[in-house]
């Protein structure tokens, strides 16, 4: 389970860092751009906590 | 900028005592802490202003590259050795060296600025809750008063929500500070990212043109240089970092302000300062530098939410401190009553865009301020034995008030305050090591005159 969190957590992060780079290429619009980002949000702010869990104080 | 919230349990452990052995920490502990500390709300203002103090991309970039460099090496090699041969916090050592009643004169100018820090950052927040809401009037540069109704009902909530939150404590606001850490900061980088391909000319010197906005003082490498190193001097030549890096288990874990100062001081203003570069180029003087604008326009509602997570889990922790701070003066007030009065001070401070729209200015008072007593335990640590003076002479002495600290504390800094304003220094930064060193070498004058070593 914690594996998974992780990965999850980790393609969270990627799609924080995916798009944008995509749009600054040309290669994504604006709009879903920000869609993905805000989703990418929810994501890591759902698993992140549970996958570090014990770990912070 | 920073807060310090993330050890804050561990800085209200072993307020009296020097840290034991078996509580140290390895440097693991102090690096995500460093990290998270110093990407707050405040940097969105921050990057902004370099733009407008009309920085230059040379200056700003070599500047924060050597300046930070100077702010880690006085944490790894001035804040870090003290912390590990005392092992005890700031206000326990304070007290030894000033006495109870100078240390009272700390807590309130220490719980002031923070109150007014609190207070900027909560006005960046603002910045953010306030765009759904077209009634509200984002605060300009020239903007030092609230901008209307609707502004001062956005500050008024998000100031009671943190002051009520504070109140309770800050444990789950430091945990939200923990999770978010390296997700706000891949938003800054976002920003930067979506931005440049905006940007009508990506060529650096069409985007921090090294010419200042109407009404600001042009600043070049030594601006940027001196701010980078000293924005948190209050932190490590004031010492307050002792607090922190008491449980240092090795000299190692000096270098993690590295963490906070080359993503947070480096890369987050670098990403801030592109987002109102663009602004600057595509409405000119019109330009807004209100922050929530600004990074909606870039990555939409994720850059809204991290300018109020910033900006609240950096203010929350702060409005809890200053109430310590507060409390320290008048221990009979219960922490909520303490917490409560600088939340209200910090609410009203966010009321007016001044302290934000001034940061750069408010910091280096904040640093001018608070750094001189650390140059005190510096002296008391490093030079008594050898230059024959009283080590932790109110303690030593019963004294309640040092005179000695009251005016090498005071007097470098009203004449680093009257430099700033008589050779028009365009940042107190420019000051802030002057009084420092101008402190400690008063103390040890005066400590040499009033309070000499005890013959042996």
């Amino acid at each position: 389970m914690k594996k998974i969190l992780l990965a999850l957590s980790a393609a969270a992060l990627l799609l924080t860092v995916v798009p944008p780079l995509l749009t600054a290429a040309g290669k994504l619009d604006a709009a879903t751009m920000k869609h993905l980002l805000l989703a990418a949000t929810i994501l890591w702010f759902a698993v992140w906590p549970a996958a570090i869990r014990g770990k912070v104080s | 900028m920073s807060n310090e919230h993330e050890h804050e349990h561990a800085v209200n452990e072993y307020e009296n005592e020097p840290v034991p052995d078996k509580a140290l920490k390895g440097p693991g502990s102090f690096w995500g802490m460093y990290a998270g500390e110093h990407t707050a709300g405040t940097e969105f203002m921050i990057g902004p202003l370099f733009v407008a103090y009309g920085v230059g991309a040379s200056d700003l970039i070599f500047g924060l590259l050597l300046g930070n460099l100077a702010a880690v090496l006085t944490w790894r090699y001035l804040t870090t050795p003290i912390s590990m041969r005392l092992r005890v916090t700031l206000y326990h050592k304070l007290e030894k060296i000033c006495g109870r009643q100078l240390v009272s004169l700390y807590n309130i100018s220490n719980g002031l600025l923070f109150c007014f820090l609190a207070g900027a950052m909560v006005t960046v927040s603002a910045t953010a809750v306030g765009v759904p809401f077209p009634d509200v009037k984002m605060p300009t540069f020239s903007d030092t008063m609230p901008t209307g109704m609707a502004w001062s009902v956005v500050v008024i909530v998000i100031g009671a929500a943190m002051t009520a939150v504070a109140m309770r404590g800050y444990a789950f606001v430091a945990k939200v500070a923990n999770f978010a850490a390296p997700w706000m900061f891949l938003i800054f980088v976002a920003c930067a990212l979506v931005t440049l391909p905006k940007l009508e000319s990506t060529e650096l010197s069409r985007i921090w043109t090294g010419v200042p906005q109407e009404g600001k003082m042009k600043i070049g490498f030594w601006g940027v240089f001196f701010f980078a190193w000293f924005c948190n001097a209050a932190m490590h030549l004031g010492m307050s970092d002792m607090s922190v890096l008491r449980y240092a288990k090795k000299a190692s874990c000096g270098w993690a302000p590295a963490a906070g100062m080359y993503l947070g001081h480096c890369i987050a203003w670098i990403s801030a300062s592109l987002l109102f570069a663009h602004q600057l180029q595509k409405f000119g003087d019109n330009a807004s530098v209100a922050p929530g604008p600004m990074v909606y326009d870039a990555v939409g509602w994720a850059g809204l939410i991290c300018v109020v997570i910033a900006g609240w889990t950096t203010a929350n922790p702060t409005i809890y401190r200053a109430g310590l701070a507060f409390q320290g003066v008048l221990p009979g007030m219960s922490r909520n009553t303490a917490t409560l009065i600088a939340g209200i001070i910090c609410t009203v401070a966010g009321l007016f865009p001044a302290f934000a729209m001034k940061l750069l200015d408010f910091v280096g008072i904040y640093g001018m301020v608070l750094a001189p007593v650390g140059a005190f335990i510096a002296v008391d640590v490093f030079l008594s034995k050898k230059f024959g003076i009283t080590a932790d002479p109110a303690a030593t002495r019963k004294m309640r008030f040092n005179p000695a600290a009251f005016l090498a504390w005071v007097v470098p800094a009203a004449i680093g305050f009257w430099a700033v304003k008589h050779f028009n220094m365009p940042l107190p930064t420019y000051a802030t090591l002057p009084v420092w060193i101008g402190s400690g070498v008063l103390y040890l004058v005066l400590s040499k005159v009033m309070h000499p070593a005890a013959r042996a």
